[in-house]
């Protein structure tokens, strides 16, 4: 009776143990599964155009989920968007998240660049140099034979940038159009 | 009966008369006879020759000192410190009969004149024996007053300077109180005859303290004059001197000029401050001006032993705390330590300066001195030129010879002057340095020296002209034969050559600071530069790895904007290299070198071997040309079109170029910093 007993509370104990760990790994895919939603349709609107939707839904990940996956790609989203709209000043405030968050990501550099137009527009002599320090340090070039390297990146709006980089030049294109010259040298 | 009267009189003026030649006679016989001992003892305890002339007693109750001097002794023996040609004493009869000792109530010291440099060596030298006179002189009321005194300062060019002092002080019961004025005076000697050429200063003091019991309470110390106004007050308890008080010294040019000067209200709110026990900060402070207020000081005296402390107050705004030890005896001793902190200092120059510590460790002569002396300087990084962020000079064996000032010579035994900035820590060591500085010109002081340099020497000349401040300074200096690997302390890219260096350079720091000249090392070795490695490694040229050089010279560059070495000119058998390396200050690299390579050098390289088949024989020497660019910390890098390579190019099909230029890439991405920590330069090129 007694070991009937204890078989029966195994069993109880096992089950109950079985629908946490179920509950727990089901939530969890669904918790990824939204923003990972709210991701695909962003770039879907990015690739159509419709800026303002991607920025929602963009937002809606740094909202919610700001430790996605996706929060690289919707943080560079929303800096690029407020810089879009000449809100200076929430752009640099995520850029400069962005290149602090995202070290390693290939939009730091572009983000750096972003930074630098905003010093530039602002004036600013000293954070002017200090970006093109930074975006100069970002890569090293070797130009054996050849006199120029092209570095092209589509940003999370869809956007797409080129970055001719020379000796001692760098100059950035945002949808074909000169954004940004920056002269490293004496 | 008138007969009798007329008798009597005659009586009484004969004794009178008797009386007056007899005691005038006695007292002047004693006097006479004293004044050899009084001398005598004087001189026994003074540490200068002291000498009367005539001492005479003046009936009733006076007594003439006449010709009182003071006199060096030894070599430096003819210089008097101080003449007193009359001193007059006046003295109380009765209480001199009661007390059997002279008790002088009145003294006149009239026109004293001497110099003001040897009555100051004077009182230094015998200050002690002076404080023991005084503690052991009869206590009375007495009024000492000074007419006419006149002591030289210093000779001009065109004339002599002065001091002129009156003034009067009287002990009454337990108050001491005193009062008078201090004149500095230019006079000009023309046809042997001194005519007053101006009244520089006139300054007034005024004192007053009062005895009870064991304390002294200096109730005020005021000195006022034009440029110059002092309140001190305090007490003195159980050889504990405790002090406060504020002091303004304003400079004639802050008040002429167009600068704003401290005006009744600063002084209104300043004192007011001051009697809450702390003043506010003074707005409008002009350049020149110098503001000491809240001087709040505790000093344990013990002569000739003084414990300081504390001695604390603002300089300009600016707080400064000073404490230590010293021992006032012969040489005075000195342990002395201060603290700044500048910020704020002035209004509207907001330095980057954040503190600056001082210490000082040594024994103080009558003309030299000789110690330890360090000084540490901690800056705001973020508002310095390249982040600078300390500056610590260190000196040992210091020593200072005054004697023939304003000549002063120096010695420093080991010296050290470092620094660090955003690019790391900087230090120049010398030894055994000797020198000599004239304090004398007007403005330009000039100082020469010369130094052990890292196993070689160095020789400069500075001139401080010290009429603005900060002060501006330009200097020369000439290295000869110092070993270049122990420079590296000082630029460490010096740790990677051997050779002796040659060099001459000049500095300045105004109108804004800058170190230039040029180096010449002879007989060396590169050793591990990264772009020859880079070299080395990427073209299979291990020979690059160390390049064994007749001759390098360069010229060099320091300024606020860049640093970098230029005409380049480095000579080796299988090597040469000549172009420019620019680093400015936001770590921004620009530069351009040609290498020409030996043929014998090219020929140990397999990926040469077959490429040097395109070039004609009697081509010694192929030429690489680069050019540098980019951050220090990831340095980007061109081969520049040339003569070689236009060869080398034509030579090569396309898809081999591309080729190299892709495994190139790939060596770089691959050297890319995986983490934070791991940054680029530690793996890539970054130039030298």
């Amino acid at each position: 009776m007694c070991f009937l007993m204890r078989k029966k509370y195994q069993i109880i104990i096992i089950q109950v143990a079985f629908w946490l760990v179920l509950a727990c790994c089901s939530g969890r895919i669904l918790y990824a599964g939204e923003d990972a939603n709210l991701y695909k349709k962003a770039s879907q609107f990015a690739k159509q155009g419709d800026r303002e939707f991607a920025f929602m839904n963009y937002r809606a990940i740094l909202k919610g989920y700001p430790k996605s996956r996706f929060t690289e790609k919707a943080l560079f989203a929303n800096a690029e968007y407020y810089s879009i709209l000449t809100k200076y000043g929430d752009a640099k405030v995520h850029f400069e998240d962005y290149v602090k968050d995202f070290p390693d990501s290939k939009g730091k550099f572009f983000a750096l660049v972003h930074l630098w137009k905003l010093a530039e527009r602002k004036g600013d002599e000293a954070l002017l140099a200090e970006y093109t320090s930074q975006i100069a340090s970002n890569e090293q070039m070797s130009f054996i034979f050849r006199d120029r390297k092209e570095i092209f990146f589509q940003s999370p709006l869809a956007c797409q940038y080129r970055a001719v980089i020379q000796i001692d030049t760098i100059k950035i294109f945002l949808e074909g159009v000169l954004f940004a010259e920056i002269l490293y040298t004496d | 009966m008138r007969k009798f009267f007329t008798q009597i009189s005659a009586w009484l003026l004969a004794v009178i008369v008797l009386s007056f030649i007899v005691t005038t006679v006695a007292f002047n016989i004693i006097l006479a006879v004293v004044k050899p001992a009084l001398i005598k003892n004087a001189t026994e305890h003074f540490k200068h020759d002291v000498s009367i002339k005539h001492v005479i007693y003046l009936f009733p109750d006076r007594i003439i000192f006449k010709k009182f001097v003071i006199d060096e002794r030894g070599d430096a023996g003819g210089k008097t410190p101080f003449i007193l040609p009359t001193v007059i004493g006046k003295f109380s009869i009765l209480k001199t009969i009661l007390n059997r000792k002279i008790l002088f109530s009145e003294i006149d010291i009239y026109k004293a004149q001497g110099s003001w440099p040897l009555f100051c060596r004077f009182v230094s030298k015998n200050w002690t024996e002076i404080i023991r006179m005084i503690g052991k002189s009869p206590k009375g009321d007495v009024r000492v007053k000074l007419s006419k005194g006149k002591f030289l300062l210093n000779d001009l060019a065109d004339g002599r300077r002065f001091l002129l002092a009156d003034g009067v002080c009287s002990v009454k019961g337990k108050v001491i109180a005193g009062e008078g004025e201090l004149r500095f005076e230019k006079y000009r000697v023309r046809d042997e005859r001194t005519e007053r050429v101006s009244q520089e200063t006139l300054l007034n003091y005024q004192f007053n303290t009062e005895w009870a019991g064991d304390i002294i309470f200096l109730n005020s110390f005021v000195m006022a004059g034009d440029n110059i106004y002092c309140k001190l007050w305090g007490e003195w308890q159980k050889q504990q001197l405790q002090l406060n008080g504020f002091t303004f010294l304003n400079s004639k040019e802050s008040q002429k000029g167009n600068q704003k000067s401290i005006n009744i209200f600063d002084r209104v709110k300043l004192l007011i401050g001051v009697l809450k026990g702390r003043s506010a900060a003074i707005e409008g402070l002009t350049a020149g001006s110098i503001y000491l207020t809240d001087i709040d000081s505790l000093i344990d005296i013990n002569l000739p032993a003084f414990d300081i402390k504390k001695f604390d107050f603002n300089f300009n705004n600016a707080p400064i705390s000073l404490h230590g030890k010293v021992f006032a005896a012969d040489p005075v001793v000195l342990e002395l330590g201060l603290t700044a902190f500048p910020v704020n200092a002035r209004e509207g120059k907001q330095g980057n300066l954040l503190r600056s510590d001082i210490d000082i460790k040594g024994n103080l002569r009558e003309d030299s001195f000789s110690g330890d002396g360090t000084l540490n300087l901690k800056f705001e990084p973020e508002r310095s030129v390249n982040g600078l962020e300390r500056i610590g000079v260190l000196l040992n064996g210091v020593s200072l010879d005054y004697a023939r000032y304003p000549a002063v010579s120096q010695k420093v035994k080991r010296g050290s002057a470092s620094w660090k900035v955003k690019g790391g820590e900087h230090k120049l060591s010398v030894n055994d340095m000797i020198g000599s500085l004239d304090l004398g010109a007007d403005n330009v002081k000039v100082m020469d020296f010369k130094t052990g340099f890292y196993d070689g020497m160095l020789e400069g000349e500075v001139w401080i002209d010290t009429e603005q401040l900060p002060f501006h300074i330009t200097s020369e200096l000439v290295v000869n034969g110092a070993e270049a690997n122990q420079l590296d302390e000082l630029v460490t890219y010096f740790s990677k050559i051997t050779g002796k260096v040659n060099s001459t350079m000049t500095f300045q720091n105004y109108p804004e600071m800058k170190l230039q000249g040029d180096i010449n090392i002879e007989d060396g070795r590169l050793e591990n530069f990264k772009f020859f490695k880079w070299l080395a490694g990427t073209f299979v040229l291990p020979s690059l790895a160390a390049v064994d050089f007749d001759e390098t010279r360069l010229q060099f560059h320091v300024g606020p904007e860049k640093a970098g070495i230029e005409d380049i000119a480095l000579s080796s058998r299988d090597l040469k290299l000549t172009g420019y390396y620019y680093v400015n200050r936001h770590s921004l690299v620009s530069s351009n070198l040609v290498l020409f390579f030996g043929r014998e050098l090219l020929d140990s390289s397999p990926k040469f071997k077959s490429i040097l088949k395109l070039f004609p024989n009697d081509m010694r020497y192929l030429d690489f040309n680069f050019q540098l660019s980019g951050n220090k910390s990831a340095v980007n890098f061109m081969w520049v079109p040339s003569a070689s390579k236009i060869i080398i190019e034509e030579a090569l099909p396309d898809f081999i170029e591309r080729s190299i230029e892709r495994r190139i890439d790939e060596k770089l991405d691959s050297a890319e910093p995986k983490s934070k920590d791991d940054t680029p330069h530690t793996k890539n090129f970054k130039g030298f």
